[in-house]
């Protein structure tokens, strides 16, 4: 990604005879303006907010407190710490639920559509389907699915089986989270998996098929070595946007029960937005957002780095 | 490009040609179970949708006495404007999506093909925003929205995500891997950068800007976060997302209504799925090359 | 595609160049004047609506006041037609713009940032401290208390005319209550020979008493959840028992005390005696109820409409479950947003407008505030099952005017209701205290937020 960029423009004999063309300039502002007004300048506002006690309609009451909104997410006896850290550790066990399945199962139903079959297109077409519904779409869906008296427990309990209380207990509540983003988000990761899939010489596998590898063997000694760039890749955006999960609980459990589904995102919204504590809420998201980065750097140096050999 | 329709016959080797019948048999179950999984929810809340109320809590899977009352007290009620709902989704993502392709596509070629002092810092800069997590911004940014007094106009929910770089990165590669020899014979020919741009350049990338189109406008379309925190002042303005999160809100319990009113916003969208669902499959599938 | 290139892509270029700049302007979703300006017809022959005082305060005549609302669904669409009523009826006018759910209170506080602020708007009575301390609210100008007159506390409950206050400043006005309804099965009451409750709250014997007819007969009694209903439950069972959850002031919790642990205790005994296996957010304990073969539930008066569907329903108020009657409850209060004496002095024309026409209010389902008007035996026949709860207005639990007093409260003792009814807390003194101690945390910071 970091290749040195190479450049053309006009040739040396028609170039401007300024030095420097305003031209370019003219190129690349309408996006810097916003780049600079909206990453650029709260990059560096939000870490100044993050040093006051900031209530955004109380100017007259906005104190520096230097590090405290960052101490406090240390310190046990602070305000903050018990619900963040809770939050925080949701955000965790729901990534620990979600990714494998997210990455497994794609890469499985990508396997799937891979194959030469009748009807193929119109598998991939239902899979991806849930995709392109909104996360409101999906989790009241889902919502509705997994009620008490829902259609999941009224199955359950036609088998005489006892009804689970999916929503308002644990683990149900993950479970129920969990298998609404597999339906709705997994299409996208399947159809990466697929495209890369389709990039792999069809030699590899009629030379191993010669050679009497069987579809087990063929699968683990030359699609997934072959998908290794392409696994890190889906891997980093699972974890991603499973570290980002907001919709779902805050439709499906509003955080319940007992804040044990409330994520990360959902503090922030809460402390920043409902209680109005934009410093502490700032410090918070920089916080996660360091957290986040260093999980991408392990990421890509763990699974990345072997992909060299 | 690879495309997905011309997928070679990978799998059909000697061993598969010896496999089974009962194999066969497998395969498609295992298919077959997958497509319930994504099919059956979305048929349960159109049974649901057309149930009568006395129904709503029972298991049947066909309604007994199917019913149209929830979807005319959707449309009857003052309160859910959700035509307005589809129409304001429909129309922020359309602009979102014109002046990303607009101003994305531009910077994409002067980080492409174009020489200025500061630009390999600008585009260090661009770089490592890439890799941090959204949630940095969502405070300071609300305030200087608000300070803007955009809170509850569709600038307020489309302006930030201008600032975003995928798109830029995702026009500078392709630009980057035209042949340039077209660009040299206009400049040849006496043609300016501008000139150059709209006239050689832009005819040819056709398929990257509808590719960035398609995957900007589902992004746009179903953002939720953001246009929660920004709209919401006027009930006529909400996008469909936040529309609907006020429906479950108001009909928390009117099961029949909240799942004719989720259709009705599912709706339109698979239709257009089913319309343009090649060219959306292959638009995701080139954001994973990409990557 | 050639024309697209040439002159459209250049359009669009300088249309987005266009559209960041024009921010300032309000954009095309703004809400259209709703209400038509108040007609000159002049009220003379509708029924007298207690004109005569009633002029709109000079420069504001034929002024239309925006207020914002939380109501959704009917009763928005009644407060829109009270709204409308008012305007035709008087020289000032209101139009209500009803704002999307959820987090009412973020999007006022948004309008503030934004300068966005209408005149005024509808609040419910645990939010309006905050939203004074931070600046939304103002408070009532000496023209706007004039409207009242002297006599207009006297007829509302004392607790819900002084959670107004703020500072000993008045920030809001008490427009109705929503207390929790006791819900019960008509046909299960009579098959066990049970009387049907009236208006007041039954006594704990009378409850008991239908509770082991219930059980005699057949039938599980109640239907008990956790989640809102255990924690509403629980709030009201405080006061039951002669507890409360801070003290006056509202500084310090107090909700660890003897009466707390004796409510939770309750609950969980009349749970575990009583109710089919129920917990979770989502009500289901409502779906178990409505499914006909239990005998009654507790809760908020939102549900009336669903379950007025239901012919076997009966309503009735909250009964005293522990030592003496009393019940939760949330209240909606009218307040200013702009601090104009003259643009509030004609707000409170309408205030006071929908106070006295408050009847109308509880048709939508609501408790009217005013004394007079759940007297009036007109009630009845205008909003019934309302009316069965009337009362409670009187024995609501209201919490004192603290910003961001209940999220600090009920955050902490929320999830300790849960788990002890959930059976996962041994010792439900040891799991109070420490949640109380957590709040008084919270009550601390906030002071010196909010201060």
């Amino acid at each position: 990604m970091t290749a040195k960029i190479e450049s053309l423009g006009p040739p040396a004999s028609r170039r401007p005879r300024k030095k420097v063309s305003i031209i370019p300039y003219l190129f690349v502002a309408p996006h810097l303006l916003f780049f600079v007004a909206f990453l650029a300048w709260p990059f560096f506002y939000g870490i100044y907010i993050s040093l006051f006690r900031f209530d955004f309609l109380r100017p007259d009451n906005r104190p520096f407190v230097g590090l405290r909104n960052y101490a406090n997410l240390f310190n046990p006896e602070s305000v903050q710490f018990d619900k963040f850290w809770n939050a925080l550790s949701n955000t965790g066990e729901f990534m620990l639920w979600s990714v494998a399945p997210l990455v497994g199962i794609a890469l499985l139903l990508a396997v799937l559509l891979n194959r030469n079959y009748r009807g193929r297109g119109v598998f991939r077409t239902i899979f991806f389907a849930p995709y392109t519904l909104s996360v409101t779409v999906a989790s009241v869906l889902w919502w509705w699915i997994f009620q008490q008296t829902g259609i999941v427990n009224q199955t359950i309990q036609a088998f005489g089986l006892k009804p689970v209380n999916w929503l308002g207990d644990m683990p149900g509540a993950w479970v129920a989270i969990t298998i609404c983003t597999i339906w709705w988000t997994i299409g996208f990761n399947t159809v990466i998996f697929l495209t890369a899939l389709q990039e792999i010489p069809k030699s590899l596998y009629e030379a191993a098929s010669l050679d009497g590898a069987d579809s087990w063997q063929q699968f683990f000694l030359i699609t997934v070595p072959m998908l290794r760039s392409v696994l890190v890749f889906v891997l980093t955006i699972t974890l991603i946007a499973s570290a980002n999960l907001f919709g779902q609980p805050y439709i499906m459990t509003g955080g319940g029960p007992a804040d044990g589904t409330q994520t990360v995102i959902h503090r922030i919204f809460f402390e920043g937005m409902l209680r109005g504590q934009m410093g502490t809420a700032a410090a918070m998201s920089i916080f996660v957002a360091v957290l986040l980065l260093s999980l991408t750097y392990l990421n890509f140096k763990f699974f990345g780095q072997t992909e060299e050999r | 490009m690879t495309t997905i329709q011309t997928t070679p016959d990978v799998e059909e080797t000697e061993a598969q040609i010896g496999e089974s019948r009962l194999a066969q048999i497998g395969f498609y179950v295992v298919l077959a179970l997958f497509a319930m999984f994504f099919l059956l929810p979305i048929l349960w809340m159109v049974v649901t949708a057309f149930k009568p109320f006395e129904e709503w809590l029972n298991p049947n899977w066909i309604p007994v006495n199917p019913t149209l009352e929830n979807f005319q007290s959707i449309f009857n009620d003052k309160s859910l404007p959700v035509v307005n709902w589809f129409l304001n989704s429909l129309l922020i993502a359309a602009l979102f999506t014109i002046v990303i392709l607009v101003i994305d596509s531009l910077a994409g070629y002067a980080y492409a093909r174009l020489e200025f002092p500061g630009k390999d810092l600008l585009f260090g800069l661009m770089l490592a925003t890439l890799v941090m997590p959204g949630i940095m911004f969502l405070i300071p940014n609300y305030l200087t929205v608000a300070r803007l007094g955009w809170i509850g106009t569709i600038q307020g929910v489309i302006a930030p995500g201008f600032a975003g770089v995928f798109g830029v990165f995702f026009m500078r590669q392709f630009f980057q891997g035209l042949p340039r020899e077209l660009e040299e014979a206009a400049y040849i020919d006496g043609a300016s950068v501008w000139r150059t741009f709209i006239s050689v350049v832009l005819p040819l990338s056709k398929g990257p800007i509808i590719t960035l189109g398609i995957i900007t406008f589902l992004t746009s379309w179903n953002d939720f976060l953001w246009p929660l925190l920004i709209l919401g002042g006027d009930r006529n303005a909400l996008t469909l997302p936040v529309g609907l999160a006020t429906l479950q809100g108001q009909y928390t319990f009117d099961y029949g209504k909240l799942m004719a009113g989720a259709l009705v916003l599912t709706v339109p969208v698979l239709i257009l799925y089913a319309i343009f669902q090649r060219y959306i499959i292959r638009s995701i599938s080139m954001t994973g090359i990409k990557g | 595609m050639k024309n697209f290139t040439r002159f459209v892509f250049p359009a669009l270029v300088i249309m987005s160049l266009l559209l960041s700049a024009c921010g300032s302007q309000p954009t095309a979703t703004q809400p259209p004047a709703a209400t038509q300006a108040p007609a000159g017809q002049s009220p003379a022959e509708t029924q007298a609506p207690a004109s005569g005082d009633n002029a709109c305060p000079a420069g504001v005549e034929g002024a239309v006041l925006e207020m914002w609302s939380p109501f959704t669904g009917p009763d928005g669409d009644e407060m829109t037609a009270l709204a409308e009523r008012f305007s035709q009826e008087n020289p000032c006018g209101v139009t209500v713009t009803h704002i999307a759910q959820p987090e009412y209170v973020q999007k006022l506080e948004a309008a503030a940032a934004a300068g966005q602020l209408p005149a005024m708007t509808a609040v419910r009575a645990i939010n309006v401290a905050q939203l004074a301390a931070r600046n939304v609210l103002k408070p009532f100008s000496n023209e706007a208390m004039a409207v009242f007159g002297e006599e207009i506390a006297g007829d509302l409950p004392e607790d819900l005319w002084n959670v107004g206050l703020y500072k000993e400043e008045r920030y809001s006005f008490p427009l109705d209550v929503h207390p929790l309804v006791m819900f019960y099965n008509k046909d299960l009451f009579a098959a066990a020979g049970i009387e049907e409750p009236g208006s007041e709250p039954w006594t704990r014997e009378q409850f008991e008493d239908a509770l082991s007819k219930l059980e005699a007969s057949g039938v599980t009694p109640l239907s008990l959840g956790t989640a809102f209903q255990g924690a509403a439950l629980w709030q009201a069972l405080i006061r039951q028992y002669g507890g409360s959850l801070t003290d006056e002031a509202g500084t310090t919790a107090t909700y660890n005390s003897e009466a707390g642990v004796q409510a939770l205790e309750r609950i969980k005994e009349l749970r575990d005696k009583y109710t089919p296996e129920i917990s979770g957010g989502g009500d289901p304990e409502v779906n178990v109820f409505k499914q006909g073969d239990v005998g009654m539930t507790f809760h908020g008066p939102w549900w009336i409409s669903d379950l007025q569907k239901l012919d076997f329903v009966g309503f009735a108020p909250l009964p005293t479950l522990g030592n003496q009657p009393a019940t939760w409850g949330g209240s909606h209060q009218l307040g200013f947003t702009t601090d104009d004496p003259t643009t509030q002095a004609a707000g409170a024309l309408w205030i006071k407008w929908l106070s006295d026409n408050s009847m109308e209010w509880a048709k939508a389902g609501q408790v009217p505030a005013r004394q007079s008007v759940r007297n009036d035996p007109a009630l009845a026949e205008a909003a019934f099952p309302i009316s069965r709860v009337a009362e409670s207005a009187n024995i609501v639990v209201i919490l004192a005017q603290v910003p961001a007093l209940e999220p600090a409260l009920w955050d902490h003792f929320g999830p300790v209701v849960d788990a002890y009814l959930a059976g996962d807390v041994a010792d439900p003194k040891a799991a109070l205290d420490e949640a109380a101690r957590k709040s008084q945390q919270v009550m601390d910071e906030n002071v010196s937020i909010y201060e």
